[in-house]
Formats: structure tokens, C-alpha cells, sequence
């Protein structure tokens, strides 16, 4: 029988569905990949090849965070070696040095440094004086602290010989560069020396041993100073009871964060502007002599460091908006060394604070009145002021800490995901409160005869509220394990102070990296 | 590994399982979302669609039907769903018997390649093709369509037989082109 026989003997429905029995055809090539697109990410155990990336993520942050601290910490640790050197070049010359620490300045203001007493070159200083609690003359010798006359009678040497200190100096920076390396073993010697430094501290332990002990890790503290732009960045860790397939949490997560805060060094420069601002008036007003206003000091640094520790609590109400908010623990710390004449400001009211190291050349009055009489370091009752004037040979050692309770909240909206990267519009609000404050100076005249000074400040019940918005990225990697980046510029709403020097902490960029995992 | 095995795997999310069944299958399912579709670009958003689901639902298949059937019912449901809301916008010409029917021994379809059945089918009225596909091809009776496409089952039947009278036209040459506007 024939083909055609046989097809006629077939029902009509028959034929097509043997027609199209075994048939195929292909679609574009690159279907597969739309369709991987919209499907949830693959198992890790499926995937282990890209578990490797994923550590080497976590790792290469972590070592990026290793990398800033180690930066630092390698300066300061040449710093040290400098303070040692002078310290021991001045054991033998040197009778006294003095710093005096003025605090709670209320109101005003300020008595000029003698100008006979600057130009005798003294090595040790005065006193601004103001209103009320501060230390007079009178009170200095009560507490059997150094004055001027006794300075005087004790027929101090206006000049100091010190053997070729920047030859010193210069060699032992180049060998400390050396020693310091990015991750060698010096890291967690310092980490150790921090942690002892931090129990020292909170034991209350003052023993002249420890206070020396204290000076290392101190300066190992090292970031520079967040005053003028702060960054951040911060390590995160998220968790969430969910599996779904978007790429922000749902419904609700906990994320905790411990970070460092990074801020720039740059704002020396502000200094500058200052007393060039002086020198210029000055100039065209009273034709003041300003010859050799400024001094070379090499000696000098300071850094900072802050961190904090947040536990937030988040919730997605809707497949678009998500709020979260939490609690923040944050202390900064602050060290500087210097030999120079400076200043030291601090304006508890701006939520963070200011300290100035006014480079000046002590043997020019004129510097010393243009620091008193400038508006910048007029008292308000929210500072501290402190002028000191050090033998150029000696090294004064100040570090702070302040602590901070702070709430942040933000809102996030979600962007349409693409492919495996989502996205999340943030707004961001912080209150914080400062709840508590220290200063300590250390003068680092030689290993022997160090000093060791502590003011323990002050409760202060000062607010401050910021405001910000930023962008989130999540790489979702799979089905439990994503990778976040965040940036967050904020700005602080508290008005800033009409004396434009007095710019405390205005703005801020907070970058965190982190990993979220969904169980 | 097995069907099973392969099935396991893609309901433990494992993307190279997936990507296995896609390339198992991808080439006849194509064929089934071409039938349904009105054109390729609409024939691969239904197969992407199509997929999507698949991999989302594989943990409800049972194994008590063959595999294959299975992903050809969610092809064509997908399709279904792709062009329910232009069904429901096109006006059902609803009369019955109005179509005269053609005995089914009076022409054959084994010269044609399917390619070429393909692009019949596609010229059939948007009703007409989903019923053709659902009746003379998957097998489903006419008060299984009725409830898949939301219409009566006298409707699914005069569709059918439409749709089958406009075939047999155009396989024995008597209307070579049926353009859709005519229908829709």
C-alpha cells in the first residue's frame, strides 16, 4: 500500500500530531542566558568554583583594611622612634618641661603671651587666661606647677643643642619605613600593644611604667583626624530568614557593623589659611613685624582613629521600601606629637571636635597674639582651650578619646534589579550623643623623667543630627551568600558656627563593604 | 545521569543540571510555544517564560506522566496565558456548524514538512490556532478547552472546526493565503 494510502487511512488529527512528533527547532542562541537572569541564584554547593571568589572577596577587604591601619601605623612607628632619639639627645640638657592644659574655657578670653617672655625664648609657656577655674599664676604655684618666674630663675638656656637632630631624625624615619611592612608581624604586635594600652586605661592604671608602656600602642592608633570630610569604611555582616529571590532582605534582618572611620589629613592645610589670613591683616594694618611667623617644625603628627559598632534591625514593608534602624557605639581616639608652640581647641558642641596645631615660630611674639587674639580660639563654654609653648627639644604627646551613643536610621527604596546586581536608593538620619570625653598629654623629655598628665573631661550632653543619602549594591552570589557595597554622604544639620574656622565635621562619606547571608 | 537524577538536581537549584534539561528539551518545546505563537519573537518569550516556570515548579512534577509531556502542558499553558488577554479583546464568531466540514481521508499533509505546517498554523485566527493546537495536537477535549480558554464547548468546536476547514483550504490549494485580518 502506498505511502499515500496510508495517510488517508489516518484521521485528520492524527497526521498533524505525527507531523509534528519528534520535531525541533532552535531559538536564539542567547535564550539561555534570559532565562539564568531570572532564575534564583545557584546553590554554593553546585557552584564551588565561585565560592573561591567569594573568599578571595572577603579576603582581599579584609586586607585592604589591614592596609590603611598598617599605613599609618608605619609613620607613627617612626615618629616614635624620633620621639626616643630626641628625648634621649635631650636627657642631659634639658631641667623641665611644662604644658599647661587650660580647660572649660566660659567665656573670653585670653591674655597675650608677653611678648618679653616669648622673645626671651623661654622654654616653657603661659597663659591665656580667662574668667573663671583657670589656672592662675597663683593656682599654678598651689599645685606646685612651673611658673614663669620659676622658669626664669632657673636661668633656663634659650638655646638647645641638640646634636644634629635632623640628621637623627631623617635616618631613623628611613629605618622605621623598613621595619613597619604592610602584614608582617609587626601588625599584631600592635594590635597587642593597643589592646594592653585600651586595659591600661580602663584599669586606671597611671604607674610611670605603664605610662611609658602607654606611648607605643597610643600612637599605633593611628588614623588621621576626622574633622573636616570623614570616611569610613565599614566592615558589615548581615543575616536574614529568607530565602527570596530579591535583592534586599525580606522581611526583616539584622546587620551588624564594626568599622573604622578614615578621615583626612588634609585639614593642616586649614592652618595655613589661618595664619596667612593673619599675616595679611596684620600687614595691612599695623605694618606688624612678621618676619620668621612661621617655624619648621618636622616633628609633629597626629592621627585618629574611630570605632564604632552598630546592631540595626531592618524591615521591608513593601517589595520597594525597606527602613532600618539601630544602635551605635563609637569612640574615637586622637594622638598627636609635636614640638612646635601650638594650640590645642576643642568644641565639644559640633559633635565632634577641633584640635589645632598652630605651627608658629616661638621666638615671634606676634604668632603667640595672633593665636589669643583670634576669633577662631575665643571660649564659648563648649570648649577647651589649651595654648602651650614646648622647648622646640622636647616632644609633648597629647591623645584623646570621646564616645559616642548614636541612633541610625535609614530608608531604602529598591531599584529594579539587573541580572544578579541589585540596587537600593538610601536615606540616611543619625542622632548622636557625646557621652563622654578624655585628654591625656605625656611629655616625652626622656624615658625617665616622663610625665604624665590626665584630664578626664567632662560629661557633655551634647546632640548632633546628621543627615544623608547613598546608593547600596548587592551582588546576590547565590541563594544564601551576597556581597554589599554601600556609599552614604551625609552632612551635619547642626548650624555650623559663624567663625569660619570653627568647621567641625561637616560632611562625611561612609563606603561599606560586606557580606549578607540568608538562611 | 538519569531523569530522575537530572530532576533532583534542578529542584537543588543546580545550574548546570538546569542548563542539561534546557538543552535536552529547549529544541521541542520551541516547536510547541512556535505552534501556539504568533510569530518567533513571541515563540521565544513564551519558551524563556516557559522555562522560568519550569525550574520554579519542577519540585511539583510527578512522576506518574512522562517528563516530556509535562514541560509541553507548560509550554502551551504559557502560551495560553501570553495571549489570553488578546483572545478576550477578539470577538467570538460563535455560530455553530457554520463552517462545512471536510472528510478527513480527502487530503494528506505528508508532503508538507512541519516548517511549512508551522506557518499554516500561524495563519489561523488567534482562537482558532489555541484550539486547533489544544484539540487536534495535545489531545484535549473540547470541554477541557472550553475551561482552559474561559469559552464555551460549543465555541472550542466551532473554532475547531474553522480552524480545520481553513487548513484543509490551504493544504489542497483551495485558499492559499488566509490572512488573519479576516478572522480577527
Amino acid at each position: 500500500m502506498s505511502e499515500m494510502n496510508k495517510d488517508f487511512e489516518k484521521s485528520f488529527e492524527a497526521q498533524w500530531q505525527e507531523a509534528f512528533d519528534g520535531a525541533e527547532l532552535s531559538p536564539r542562541s542567547d535564550l539561555w542566558d534570559s532565562i539564568e537572569s531570572q532564575l534564583a541564584p545557584s546553590s554554593p554547593a553546585v557552584e564551588g568554583g565561585r565560592q573561591g571568589l567569594l573568599w578571595f572577596y572577603i579576603v582581599f577587604v579584609w586586607f585592604l583594611g589591614i592596609f590603611f591601619i598598617q599605613k599609618t601605623s608605619r609613620v607613627v612607628a617612626e615618629k616614635n622612634n624620633v620621639a626616643s632619639q630626641v628625648g634621649k639627645a635631650q636627657a642631659t640638657i634639658l631641667p623641665t618641661n611644662t604644658a599647661i592644659q587650660i580647660s572649660s574655657v566660659p567665656e573670653t578670653v585670653v591674655e597675650v603671651l608677653p611678648t618679653q617672655q616669648a622673645s626671651q625664648n623661654l622654654p616653657a609657656i603661659e597663659v591665656q587666661q580667662a574668667s573663671q577655674n583657670l589656672p592662675t599664676t597663683a593656682v599654678r604655684r598651689s599645685a606646685n606647677l612651673p611658673t614663669i618666674e620659676a622658669q626664669n630663675k632657673a636661668n633656663l638656656p634659650t638655646q638647645l643643642n641638640v646634636p644634629n637632630p635632623p640628621q637623627g631624625i631623617a635616618k631613623e624615619e628611613k629605618e622605621g619605613g623598613k621595619q613597619g611592612g604592610w602584614f608582617g608581624k609587626k601588625a599584631g604586635e600592635q594590635v597587642i600593644k593597643h589592646m594592653k594600652t585600651l586595659i591600661h586605661k580602663a584599669i586606671g592604671t597611671r604607674s610611670k611604667e605603664n605610662a611609658v608602656e602607654a606611648l607605643t600602642p597610643l600612637a599605633m592608633r593611628t588614623l588621621p583626624a576626622p574633622v573636616l570630610f570623614n570616611r569610613e569604611i565599614n566592615y558589615v555582616a548581615y543575616a536574614a530568614p529568607s530565602k527570596d529571590k530579591r535583592y534586599t532582605p525580606k522581611p526583616f534582618w539584622i546587620g551588624v557593623q564594626r568599622g573604622l572611620a578614615i578621615a583626612s589629613p588634609k585639614l593642616d592645610i586649614r592652618y595655613e589659611a589661618y595664619l596667612a589670613d593673619y599675616v595679611e591683616a596684620h600687614q595691612l594694618q599695623d605694618n606688624t613685624d612678621l618676619t620668621n611667623f612661621f617655624t619648621e617644625t618636622d616633628d609633629r603628627y597626629r592621627y585618629s582613629l574611630a570605632n564604632q559598632a552598630d546592631i540595626r534591625f531592618g524591615y521591608q514593608f513593601t517589595p520597594r521600601w525597606q527602613f532600618s534602624a539601630g544602635l551605635q557605639y563609637r569612640i574615637e581616639f586622637l594622638e598627636q606629637t609635636t614640638n612646635a608652640f601650638f594650640v590645642n581647641y576643642y568644641d565639644y558642641s559640633r559633635h565632634s571636635f577641633l584640635i589645632d596645631i598652630l605651627e608658629g615660630n616661638i621666638e615671634n611674639p606676634n604668632f603667640a597674639q595672633a593665636v589669643v587674639h583670634h576669633p577662631t580660639y575665643r571660649a564659648n563654654g563648649d570648649n577647651t582651650f589649651t595654648m602651650s609653648q614646648f622647648n622646640q627639644q622636647s616632644l609633648i604627646h597629647l591623645s584623646s578619646q570621646f564616645q559616642y551613643i548614636g541612633i541610625p536610621m535609614q530608608v531604602g527604596y529598591t531599584l529594579r534589579p539587573f541580572k544578579k546586581l541589585g540596587f537600593v536608593l538610601l536615606g540616611s538620619a543619625q542622632v548622636d550623643k557625646l557621652v563622654r570625653s578624655a585628654t591625656s598629654s605625656y611629655e616625652l623629655k626622656d624615658d625617665v623623667a616622663t610625665t604624665y598628665k590626665l584630664n578626664t573631661a567632662v560629661k557633655l550632653s551634647t546632640w548632633s543630627w546628621q543627615i544623608g543619602g547613598g546608593i547600596q549594591a548587592e551582588y546576590k552570589y547565590n541563594e544564601h551568600w551576597g556581597l554589599t557595597v554601600t556609599g552614604i554622604a551625609s552632612q551635619n544639620i547642626k548650624p555650623i558656627k559663624e567663625n569660619k574656622y570653627v568647621v567641625v565635621r561637616p560632611r562625611g562619606l561612609q563606603v561599606n563593604v560586606g557580606a549578607k547571608y540568608m538562611f | 545521569m538519569s531523569e530522575l537524577e537530572l530532576i533532583e538536581a534542578c529542584i537543588q537549584n543546580d545550574r548546570k543540571a538546569q542548563k542539561m534539561l534546557y538543552e535536552q528539551y529547549h529544541r521541542k518545546l520551541f516547536v510547541v510555544s512556535m505552534r501556539y505563537a504568533r510569530s518567533r519573537a513571541d515563540a521565544e518569550d513564551i519558551l524563556q517564560d516557559s522555562f522560568v516556570k519550569i525550574f520554579q515548579n519542577l519540585d511539583k512534577f510527578r512522576n506518574d506522566c512522562p517528563l516530556d509531556g509535562w514541560l509541553r502542558r507548560i509550554v502551551a499553558n504559557t502560551a495560553l496565558k501570553f495571549y489570553s488577554r488578546k483572545m478576550h479583546q477578539t470577538p467570538i464568531d460563535d455560530i455553530e456548524n457554520h463552517y462545512e466540514t471536510v472528510s478527513d481521508t480527502e487530503f494528506t499533509i505528508s508532503q508538507y514538512n512541519f516548517k511549512e505546517l508551522l506557518g499554516l498554523i500561524q495563519q489561523l485566527p488567534l482562537r482558532c490556532q489555541m484550539v486547533f493546537n489544544l484539540y487536534a495536537i495535545e489531545g484535549y477535549q473540547h470541554n477541557e478547552i472550553a475551561e482552559m480558554l474561559e469559552i464555551s464547548e460549543g465555541t472550542s468546536k466551532s473554532q475547531y472546526a474553522r480552524a480545520k476547514q481553513t487548513l484543509q483550504k490551504m493544504l489542497t490549494g483551495k485558499q492559499s493565503a488566509v490572512t488573519k485580518e479576516e478572522y480577527v
